[in-house]
């Protein structure tokens, strides 16, 4: 659009994900439908909307998990459709999955470790034993960031489900990315755990100011950890404040009729 | 209240097409025309069973003698040197075919099917015919047994290694392809471990299987116990022969005892 324009080529630069016009169908349905969103680079927005409205969809999006069909994703400073942008956004990006997404019988430590498989050398990624000592450093370093660095050894599936989760953090933090994407990182713990690790998670990204786009169906999550709530519905973005500036009962309208 | 209508439920035969009607009345019939031209009428058994016992009467007491039993240890141990080294052969082999050919783990995209058709192939074809390729290709003897026992684990292993890697959990695969990771990347730090108590216990399985066919690969000259067995009917040494069945009874039932255990300890 306006790439010859220097003032547009600098506000991209310092925008973690911009979205422009988006489309996206999946399994032949419309999902996305001409979107625009933009992320500040140390900015944390939350994602709301009714199941099925596109959300995690959208975050796929962001990294090019999910093909889109129409307008323009970009990411840390880069055009998505670009050759070989896809794997340099996706190794300064670190994800969060609804459900921990660990390997079960791998170790707290390998999974961890997993979050380093952009690296040059990969295959030192694959496991514990293969890592050099400089990766595993880092690796006990992102752990004892989210207080488990005790349970290292520990096979993964022998976690709680409020611990996996702080090990996918880790293993998305150890990646030291400028952007954080998460979908529905509480969705599958009890409330006091979902609150710990919530709390937990947006003050280690906000001690480390890199962005933060993330999907709750909790609107007090929503408004407490979040700098900016967003609302999809239908593919469309229908609200979108500071979180500050939301009224009382504006998001849970968003899930009406 | 709207009323609430309750649609009828789906018919008792919906799921069954005319076509599959027709063929499972084929089967039937296809079933019962064989009855009569294969299976053993009452008076062909009649005659079979005095003569059954005159081979069993024939074939007791076992010999016995130390230096026949002696070579009957040392062709146990090349009966079990093919299996485990055949077996062996066909693991290293079926990894990579099992890579190439698992649905969403594959490089290869479209052309997977070329891999799926060579390990569909290798269990096709029956292990004697195997053998008796392998002996026409290189020779008599054990060489041509190891080789057979690897066709036949590739047939195997290859086609459930690459179920076990097509089974493996979805989240973290996708997960560590956010992250970035290559396809290969994927497969060693996410599907392998995965999928790795459903490898090792296809593994034993082979390995029983092996000792199983590697027993009877001598019979085309293809090395082993197998080949002391032919010899000893084709001289009507009947003593002989029921030694050598004993050995093999003691070898694979040895050999089920054995991987069952190891299974049992997998969980
Ligand atoms: N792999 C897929 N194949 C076909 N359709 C899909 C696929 N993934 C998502 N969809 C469809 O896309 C739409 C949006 O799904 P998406 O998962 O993005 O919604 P969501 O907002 O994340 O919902 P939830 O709150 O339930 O997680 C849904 O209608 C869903 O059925
Ligand atoms: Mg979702």
């Amino acid at each position: 659009m306006a790439l010859d324009e220097p003032r547009a080529v600098a506000a991209e630069a310092a925008a973690a994900c911009r979205l422009t016009g988006v489309a996206l169908s999946r399994g032949g349905r419309r999902v996305l439908d001409g979107l625009d969103l933009t992320v500040g680079s140390a900015e944390r927005v939350a994602l709301i909307g009714p199941n099925g409205a596109g959300k995690t969809s959208l975050l796929n999006a962001v990294v090019g998990l999910a093909p889109i069909t129409a307008g323009t994703v970009e990411a840390l400073g880069r055009n998505l459709s670009a050759a070989g942008a896809r794997a340099a956004v996706r190794g300064e990006t670190g994800y969060v999955f609804q459900r921990h997404a660990l390997v079960k019988r791998r170790t707290v430590l390998s999974n961890v470790l997993h979050g380093l498989l952009h690296r040059p050398g990969a295959w030192r990624a694959w496991s514990a034993m293969l890592a050099p000592e400089a990766w595993r450093a880092e690796a006990m370093e992102a752990l004892a960031e989210v207080g488990l660095a005790d349970r290292a050894a520990d096979r993964a599936d022998r976690l709680s489900g409020g611990q996996a989760q702080r090990v996918a953090i880790a293993r998305a933090l150890v990646r030291s990315p400028r952007l954080v994407i998460a979908d529905e990182p509480t969705a599958s713990l009890d409330p006091a755990a979902g609150r710990e690790v919530m709390s937990l998670f947006s003050r280690i990204v906000a001690k480390r100011g890199v962005a933060l786009l993330f999907t709750t169906h909790d609107m007090a999550d929503a408004l407490a950890y979040a700098d900016r709530v967003v609302a999809l519905k239908g593919g469309r973005i229908v609200l979108d404040r500071r979180a500050p500036e939301v009224m009382p009962g504006e998001l849970e309208a968003v899930f009406d009729g | 209240m709207a009323e609430r209508r309750i649609p009828a439920p789906p018919g008792r035969f919906a799921g069954l097409s005319p076509l599959s009607f027709v063929l499972l009345v084929a089967a039937a019939a296809l079933v019962i025309a064989s009855l009569g031209d294969v299976s053993p009428s009452p008076q062909r058994l009649a005659e079979g069973g005095p003569r059954m016992a005159r081979l069993v009467s024939r074939m007791l007491p076992p010999d016995l003698d130390p230096a026949f039993l002696a070579r009957i240890g040392l062709r146990i141990v090349e009966t079990l040197q093919i299996a485990l080294i055949g077996t062996l052969f066909g693991v290293i082999l079926s990894f990579p075919f099992a890579y190439a050919s698992a649905r969403g783990v594959t490089p290869f995209g479209p052309f997977a099917f070329l891999f799926k058709a060579v390990v569909s192939f290798a269990r096709t074809v029956p292990d004697l015919v195997w053998a008796l390729i392998f002996v026409s290709a290189i020779g008599l003897g054990a060489v041509a047994g190891t080789m057979t026992i690897m066709m036949d684990t590739l047939g195997f292993c290859g086609r459930f290694y690459a179920e076990a890697m097509e089974d493996a959990e979805e989240e973290p695969r996708e997960a560590l392809t956010a992250f970035g990771a290559s396809r290969f990347g994927v497969l060693m730090g996410a599907v392998i471990p995965d999928a790795m108590p459903s490898i090792i216990a296809t593994t034993l399985f082979a390995l029983e299987k092996a000792v199983r066919s590697s027993v009877v690969l001598g019979l085309v000259g293809a090395g082993g116990i197998g080949q002391e067995l032919k010899t000893a009917f084709d001289l009507f040494q009947y003593e002989k022969a029921s030694t050598i069945i004993l050995a093999i009874f003691i070898v694979v039932l040895g050999m089920e005892w054995a991987t069952d255990r190891m299974r049992r300890r997998l969980r």
